[in-house]
């Protein structure tokens, strides 16, 4: 076996040591779904950041960077203009409350069932998209480390992830993930200096990149719509994705996600930074290369010492774990206690629930690659699929959320439409609008304008709603 | 809002799911079949000839595309630093033909040819010979060799993984410490090999003149992760097991 390949196998050896204990520690429902909720800064901090660094920065923006230049760096800005928002704004009403789950807070804060149910079922249809895009980033890398065919290594991929992910749960998905991102940060840390030591400096670079892709420190490449969109999208998509917002409730209070947030921030933006200068490097080095999703699986095979690559395409699978762990466990908790127990039985035991999570996160997990397989979704470069799914979220919950803690005339009738308008208006915008726009555009302005109308048209909600998130 | 609503709302957006993914796998399938039928580069061999006395680099390289109605070929050559070459001959350099390589933004040179050949499946052999100045750099005992690669701009065959593969003749006496792309060795006949699945825009090797071995930065890089890996690991273990006790 080759180097590489020990390399892997050691790397998923410790994965599956974490679970291990992860389960041993398990013991409450609390534990499996929310880790708890009485994580430090360090690890919630390391948790966000790593399930924020997922495929889409280190295939899927080095990819883009690759292929359209540097003014993609322009959308990470809204990063952390998002992050702000929430620990300023959102968290400290957000979290007043502890949950165990999104749909659980809009059950609490819009007084009913269904509409909880409605929450649950968009989050399982927008993850299936999502476990695609990394699905497909990993089948990619399998396929050139180990020169397997790309299918053979999504499935592996997938089979490794749900292993894990319902053997240990939350508790198992936030102790990989502070793994995970040291292995991203030293992997990303380590390959800048090496790949500018290659083509002779950041001077150098800057020529040789502006001299191989004349275009790449320019504004030509995008169109001025698109990318002010895709930084809505970003933005957007920060503030109300579901697995992010579980991630205030699995720490310990607000001064613990000020400072856990404030980390994640950091490490986003300097792992982004590394990245950028991986893609020029990529650029030079690599110029014809058919895909710029390949960018960073080349850069690590053929620019890093063997080692050190291999580590740095188990970061990068590491990155995409990081995401697809955290969407699992958020489509378990959908399925067994939004929709099973809140619609079907709602007497189930605990014990009897998080069973039925873990069978949903199986069935979420492998419907993925099975479409993937029959070959829906193939071909597509994963950031674009990452902004329709951030979009779908950001169009389905951003009023909610955020409309359901600072507006008290927020109504359930009003927060239904919102999710429902937003989402079809988002995949009505992907088929059939400009590609020059991002969907999130006309999906946030659609449940931002239903969300609104149909709360004051509508009987204002009772007081029992509005009590754990507002001051009598 | 009703629980009989609420599922009849799920409904909704799972038949539109439904309906889209269809719809985009339709686009996916157009898309790869327009990729089908793209000219490819099949497979690419460099041999380079590393002369001590004047650091430079006498370079061949034949290509063997894939040519599908595309016959007007772009090639196209980066400079890194000294290291750069002006022109190319198509052929042997004797019978071919010599192409000026035009320059472009900053060290890039490109030039285009029109090939005269009909569509067809069968491979097209194409060779490349150009001369590098200044490929060797020297600083005392240590050396630097660039190569720079003409590369067509054409996406390479799919999963091929030694596609690119690069033979340098190196003065016997030298050894070299690291290079890239990764894995640059010595063969059992002394030419040090490398290969790749992409054709990259260079090739490099640093090492000694004198023969003398010594620990590169890849391997000191490869020491150093694994050894704040280790310790990571550690520590991670040691928390986990105190909260599993």
């Amino acid at each position: 076996m080759s180097a590489q390949t020990w390399v892997f196998i050691g790397y998923f050896f410790v994965v599956f040591a974490i679970g291990w204990f992860s389960l041993r520690a398990t013991r409450t429902e609390e534990d499996y779904w929310i880790a708890g909720g009485n994580l430090g800064w360090f690890t919630g901090g390391a948790t966000m950041a790593a399930t924020h660094t997922s495929a889409g920065t280190f295939v899927g923006t080095i990819g883009v960077m690759y292929t359209a230049g540097w003014s993609f760096a322009w959308v990470l800005l809204s990063i952390p203009l998002s992050y702000w928002f929430v620990v300023a704004v959102l968290a400290p009403r957000f979290t007043k409350q502890k949950e165990l789950t999104l749909p659980a807070f809009i059950e609490m804060r819009y007084y009913g069932k269904g509409i909880r149910g409605l929450a649950g079922g968009i989050i399982l249809v927008a993850t299936v998209v999502y476990i695609q895009a990394q699905i497909v980033a990993a089948g990619l890398i399998a396929h050139t480390v180990f020169g397997i065919p790309t299918t053979v290594g999504m499935v592996g991929f997938t089979l490794i992830l749900l292993v894990y992910t319902v053997v240990g749960g939350m508790m198992a998905v936030v102790y990989t993930d502070a793994f995970q991102l040291v292995v991203m940060s030293l992997g990303a840390l380590f390959a800048v200096p090496l790949a500018l030591r290659q083509v002779g400096g950041l001077d150098e670079l800057l020529t040789l990149a502006a001299s191989a892709h004349p275009l790449v420190f320019t504004w030509q490449t995008m169109p001025a719509t698109l990318l002010l969109t895709m930084g809505l999208s970003f933005f957007l998509g920060g503030i109300a994705t579901p697995e992010k917002l579980i991630r205030l409730y699995s720490m310990k209070d607000m001064p613990t996600i000020r400072r856990g947030v404030l980390f994640a921030i950091i490490m986003i933006l300097s792992l982004n930074l590394l990245v950028f200068i991986l893609a020029l490097t990529a650029i030079v080095l690599f110029p014809e290369l058919p895909t710029g999703d390949l960018a960073m699986p080349m850069v690590a095979t053929a620019v890093l010492p063997v080692t050190l690559g291999a580590i740095m395409l188990a970061a990068i699978t590491a990155a995409m774990m990081s995401t697809v762990d955290s969407l699992l466990i958020v489509a378990g908790s959908a399925l067994s206690v939004d929709i099973y127990q809140n619609l079907i039985d709602p007497d189930v035991t605990p014990a009897r629930r998080m069973w039925i999570g873990r069978i949903g996160i199986l069935v979420v997990g492998s419907v993925p690659v099975i479409l993937l397989l029959s070959g829906v979704g193939e071909g597509q470069l994963v950031q674009f699929i990452v902004l329709l799914f951030t979009a779908l979220m950001a169009a389905a919950f951003v009023m909610p959320v955020v409309g359901g803690i600072v507006w008290r005339r927020a109504t359930k009738e009003g927060a239904a439409a919102a999710m429902v308008g937003g989402v079809v208006a988002t995949f009505l915008w992907e088929i059939f609008g400009p590609a020059s726009v991002e969907p999130v555009l006309s999906g946030f302005l659609v449940s931002a304008g239903l969300f609104i109308g149909v709360s004051l048209l509508t009987d204002p909600p009772p007081n029992h709603a509005l009590e754990p998130y507002f001051d009598a | 809002m009703g629980l009989r609503a609420g599922f009849v709302v799920m409904g909704l957006v799972s038949a539109i799911a439904l309906v889209i993914v269809p719809a985009a796998a339709q686009t996916n399938a157009e898309v790869q079949a327009s990729v089908a039928g793209q000219s490819t580069v099949q497979s690419a061999r460099l041999f380079a000839d590393l002369s001590p006395d004047d650091g430079g680099a006498e370079v061949r390289i034949e290509y063997v595309l894939d040519v599908r109605g595309t016959p007007e070929l772009q090639f196209e050559l980066l400079g890194f630093g000294s290291a750069s070459a002006d022109g190319f001959w198509l052929g042997e350099e004797r019978t071919g033909t010599r192409i000026e390589l035009d320059p472009q933004t900053g060290s890039m040179r490109a030039a285009a040819f029109t090939l005269s050949l009909a569509d067809t499946n069968e491979p097209y052999r194409l060779v490349a010979q150009y001369w590098v100045a200044e490929a060797v750099q020297l600083d005392g005992e240590d050396f630097l060799v660039r190569v720079p690669v003409l590369s067509i701009a054409l996406p390479p065959a799919d999963g091929v993984s030694d596609l690119f593969r690069a033979e340098l003749s190196l003065p016997p006496e030298w050894s070299v410490a690291e290079g890239f792309p990764t894995g640059l060795a010595a063969n059992e006949e002394g030419l040090y090999v490398v290969s790749l699945p992409v054709v990259p825009s260079m090739v490099s090797a640093r090492g000694r003149t004198d023969g003398a071995r010594r620990l590169g930065l890849p391997l000191v890089i490869d020491l150093l992760t694994a050894a704040i890996l280790l310790t990571f690991s550690f520590v991670g273990w040691r928390h986990l097991a105190r909260i599993a006790a």
